[in-house]
């Protein structure tokens, strides 16, 4: 297979915060420390009344470019979320047309729950791999947030963002060793036709991760790695999936990662869960600060859909992407702060007339 | 042009009460019959079948889901079949039809033009979505922001840039109008305890009133005037400038491209109408007068706008206009140009279709002396200006009576 | 949207998809005309050039950069329409973009401290109003970048 890898990368995330704090006080359904010190979460992002995936999408691409301006060179988009504002018409196409990407773009919606954006990811590398595109770009979006009911166990650390990447087989800062996917039919999270809450489709608990979350991404990765021949103590970073900061950690104890290469790449106790765009920001996240060299094993879950695992290699290119973007430090710094009727009310969770006239009354 | 043309006299007027209250036993069909039927008998010895062309304003279509209004007015008001001219012009449309109006008996056409405004706002709940469609709506309507946004940007541009710091500016404007709106019998304040000073220095205290009322007006050439009034009024200048709807497009006024005005600098505009001042220096030219001559002036008054108001026409200086209501210029014995004194849109009330032709109205009593307790001692020469959305469209009327020196 | 009850509810104007779809790049792109003629560029695009009266006008993608000239802050929500109103304090701008052209537009996501005459900004694309046929529509709000000196970004 032809050298594929990463040309450049971008991500975007709610500036909005709630403090978990306020959700437990008014539901009284968990322990403050349960979700704060076992889970690790202590805000989670909430989503502006003019925010949806494909705002951040947007915004997460344009940093991409912003890093590196190869937007006329995109020839292929795919674009992962599992929480598109259309059910029965496409949101690539809309976010196609607001970067500007020429009409004859292959331009495609991947919904793979919340590992649509390495999905997404895997499919670019076979467009870019195969010569049939120069550049692909992959968005990994998600609202988790919009798509969670209130009162829900879940409801602390649902969040939401967009990771961007461009892939190509040129100019690399990080080059794909390789992939690896396991999936198997299991609804431990679903949302069905016309429903708006995604819910949990097991008991919270360490079984649901022994038959889901582990039990999959603990497959997709040791695969691979027996694979390429390497070990845990090869990679410098471990990017896994990040419900929360123990999700990442757990999967990573599984594999036989240390915390401290787990560590650099976790960001969702300041802000949560946010989807498909949740391997790819702690990718992002890892590129902010790797070095040449180093090699990074990202593996992803989605409920549902399971996982993919994939390795890379950064190379000496890294540094000519620094300074240009957004870092994911600087996203997680930059927010403002809003209470629990707030969030309510910006991610439309009270039940309104169908017909909009309470201004006036 | 002028030797062909008839001059123009106002010799009816009429006009509901209120115009800044909902009236819900009225429909607008009533409205507009009240005030046109007060108009006729106004004009002593006229027969509403006397009328042979008629116009009138309302904001349009969308607002109460009345359009094709021409046939519905000849027919309601039992003038059919006159002609009746709708226009739609956001608050400026009665003032416009009063140019169609003109237009008509100017050119000798027609021999007695009924001229009229409405708006009927309480029949629609969502009423402000749909007057902010007359708008130009594929970009600032779709954004969701409306006429109002382009008044408080302006009004907040022109505070900082002329340099107040406060709203005493706001608290004067709106002192005067409401204490003029209690000397006015038809103003929605009339009676009603007057505000403090103290509680009109806030930036909401210069909203108008809005409400549902019609205005009517009775056009004859200068030779029949005698037939029906002692104290007829004369049109003897009146414009109309358009616009540009986008209020991104009042800085720098790009779309007026090279018809800019002469002796204009693009940046002094910001916080002023350029179509304004076209519009007044066309009706000043019309009718051959200048500032020096104006007794009374109507202008719109909702946040700041009427400070550019009187910039515009000419009454102060750029940036001097906030100045004018604070020193007391507005008021009868403030040494000035009495400045709407029917109480505006602020106290008498914002019938916006009828506005236009409400600030006529008023200067017609005043040029008539039937003014009363708010009569401007000796008004010769009445100026009203009206502006239609975020100044888009700009009106200036200039009227005389017979006491006015040509 | 389905409701509770049979009797649908109507309303006078339910928007086809086109009148958007024509204006989108307008929205998402900040894209205007510029005229072959005299080199004007508008915003909103134009059809006719309003120096030279040309017909002749090529599309022009306007810088998303620009400098805030007019603020308003308005913290009442009635008569704000399309449920604009939800999000207060409701933010209007006048924007002098870096080419010389003026667009009213929100500021998003920024303190209020920081939006004054001046302020740099630069163009996000946000999620707009639900159209009257239920489908989304999206368009251009500004964030600040750098700060303005409450001058009046002349």
């Amino acid at each position: 297979m032809n050298k594929v890898g990463i040309v450049s990368y971008g991500a975007a995330l709610p500036r909005r915060r709630l403090n978990v704090d306020e959700i437990i006080d008014l539901w009284k359904n968990t322990a403050p420390d349960l979700v704060k010190e076992t889970q690790g979460v202590t805000e989670r992002g909430v989503l502006g009344f003019d925010e949806d995936s494909n705002t951040f999408a947007v915004a997460a691409a344009k940093q991409a470019f912003k890093r590196k301006a190869v937007e006329q060179d995109i020839d292929t988009f795919y674009y992962g979320t599992c929480t598109n504002p259309y059910d029965s018409r496409p949101s690539a196409t809309m976010v196609a047309e607001a970067l500007d990407l020429d009409y004859f773009t292959k331009v495609m919606d991947i919904q793979f729950s919340t590992k649509s954006g390495t999905t997404a990811l895997i499919g670019a590398m076979g467009m870019v791999a195969s010569e049939l595109s120069q550049k692909t770009l992959v968005i990994g979006a998600d609202t988790i947030n919009r798509h969670t009911a209130p009162g829900d166990l879940l409801e602390p650390y649902a969040s939401a963002g967009a990771g961007a990447l461009v892939i190509g087989q040129s100019d690399l800062v990080a080059e794909i060793d390789g992939v690896e996917s396991h999936s198997y039919d299991l609804s431990d999270g679903f949302r069905v036709e016309g429903e708006r809450y995604i819910r949990s489709g097991m008991l919270l608990g360490s079984a649901k991760n022994e038959v889901g979350l582990y039990a999959q991404t603990v497959a997709a990765a040791t695969r691979l790695m027996e694979r390429l021949g390497t070990a845990a103590a090869d990679y410098t970073y471990g990017v896994f999936q990040q419900n929360t900061p123990a999700t990442a950690y757990g999967i990573g104890k599984q594999l036989g990662f240390q915390k401290s290469q787990v560590e650099p790449s976790v960001y969702a106790g300041e802000i949560g869960d946010i989807g498909s765009a949740s391997a790819l920001v702690g990718l992002a996240k890892v590129l902010d600060q790797a070095k040449p060299g180093e090699k990074i094993l990202m593996v992803s879950y989605g409920f549902g859909s399971g996982a993919d695992a994939i390795s890379l290699t950064v190379t000496d290119m890294i540094d000519t992407l620094r300074g240009k973007g957004k870092t994911v430090d600087q996203l997680l710094t930059d927010k403002t702060m809003v209470d629990y009727k707030a969030a309510m009310k910006s991610e439309y969770k009270y039940i309104r007339h169908a017909y909009p006239l309470n201004a006036y009354l | 042009m002028t030797e062909k043309l008839k001059r123009v006299a106002i010799v009816g007027i009429g006009s509901t009460t209120k115009p800044g209250n909902i009236h819900p036993f009225l429909s607008w069909k009533e409205l507009v019959a009240d005030a046109a039927y007060e108009a006729i008998q106004d004009a002593r010895g006229l027969k509403p079948r006397d009328i042979d062309g008629a116009v009138i304003a309302y904001h349009g279509e969308g607002v109460n889901e009345q359009g094709g209004i021409g046939g519905s007015v000849a027919d309601l008001l039992g003038i059919a079949p006159a002609p009746v001219f709708p226009h739609s012009m956001n608050c400026s449309g009665s003032a416009v039809a009063l140019n169609t109006g003109w237009e008509m008996v100017a050119s000798g056409k027609y021999k007695r033009v009924l001229v009229m405004g409405f708006e009927k706002e309480g029949d629609n709940i969502n009423y402000t979505e749909n007057i902010n469609i007359s708008f130009d709506t594929e970009y600032d309507y779709m954004f969701g922001f409306r006429h109002r946004d382009g008044f408080e940007l302006m009004s907040n541009y022109y505070m900082k840039h002329y340099g107040y710091p406060d709203y005493k500016s706001y608290a004067a404007m709106s002192y005067a109008a409401h204490t003029y709106g209690r000397m006015n019998t038809k103003a929605s304040v009339y009676g009603k305890p007057m505000p403090t000073f103290e509680s009109l220095e806030t930036p909401n205290s210069c909203f108008s009133m809005m409400g549902e009322g019609a205005a009517a007006a009775i056009l004859v050439p200068e030779e029949d005037a005698c037939l029906y009034t002692d104290t007829p009024v004369y049109i003897t200048g009146i414009s109309l400038a358009c616009t540009s709807h986008y209020i991104a497009h009042r800085v720098g006024e790009e779309p007026m491209g090279p018809a800019f005005p002469n002796g204009l600098k693009r940046e002094e505009t910001y916080g002023q109408s350029v179509a304004l001042i076209e519009a007044a220096r066309n009706a000043y030219d019309m009718a051959g007068i200048t500032t020096d001559d104006i007794d009374v002036a109507q202008v719109y008054d909702l946040t700041a706008g009427s400070f550019w108001f009187l910039d515009g026409l000419g009454i102060t200086e750029y940036g001097k206009g906030a100045q004018y209501f604070i020193d007391g210029k507005a008021m009868l014995d403030g040494g000035a140009i009495p400045i709407n004194t029917d109480g505006g849109n602020i106290a008498r009330g914002h019938a916006s279709g009828a506005d236009g032709l409400n600030q006529v109205i008023e200067n017609v009593v005043q040029l008539r002396g039937a003014a009363g307790i708010r009569q401007v001692k000796d008004a010769k020469c009445a100026v009203a200006a009206c502006v239609g959305s975020a100044f888009a469209h700009m009106t200036v009327v200039v009227m005389t009576n017979d006491n006015f020196n040509r | 949207m389905s409701t509770e009850f049979q009797e649908q509810i109507y309303r006078h104007t339910t928007a086809s998809c086109t009148r958007s779809w024509r204006e989108r790049r307008g929205r998402y792109l900040l894209e205007g005309t510029r005229c072959k003629e005299c080199g004007a560029v508008h915003f909103p695009r134009r059809t006719v050039c309003s120096t030279c009266n040309s017909r002749n006008l090529e599309h022009c993608q306007h810088p998303a950069t620009g400098t805030i000239v007019m603020v308003n802050i308005c913290w009442q929500a009635t008569g704000v329409h399309f449920g604009y109103g939800e999000n207060i304090p409701r933010i209007s701008t006048v924007i002098r973009l870096d080419d010389g052209v003026t667009v009213l537009a929100e500021v998003t996501d920024t303190e209020l401290d920081k939006i004054v005459a001046g302020a740099r900004v630069e163009m996000v694309l946000k999620k707009l109003h639900r159209e009257s046929n239920s489908t989304w529509m999206y368009g251009y709000k500004f964030v600040v970048i750098e700060g303005g000196e409450s001058g009046d970004g002349e």
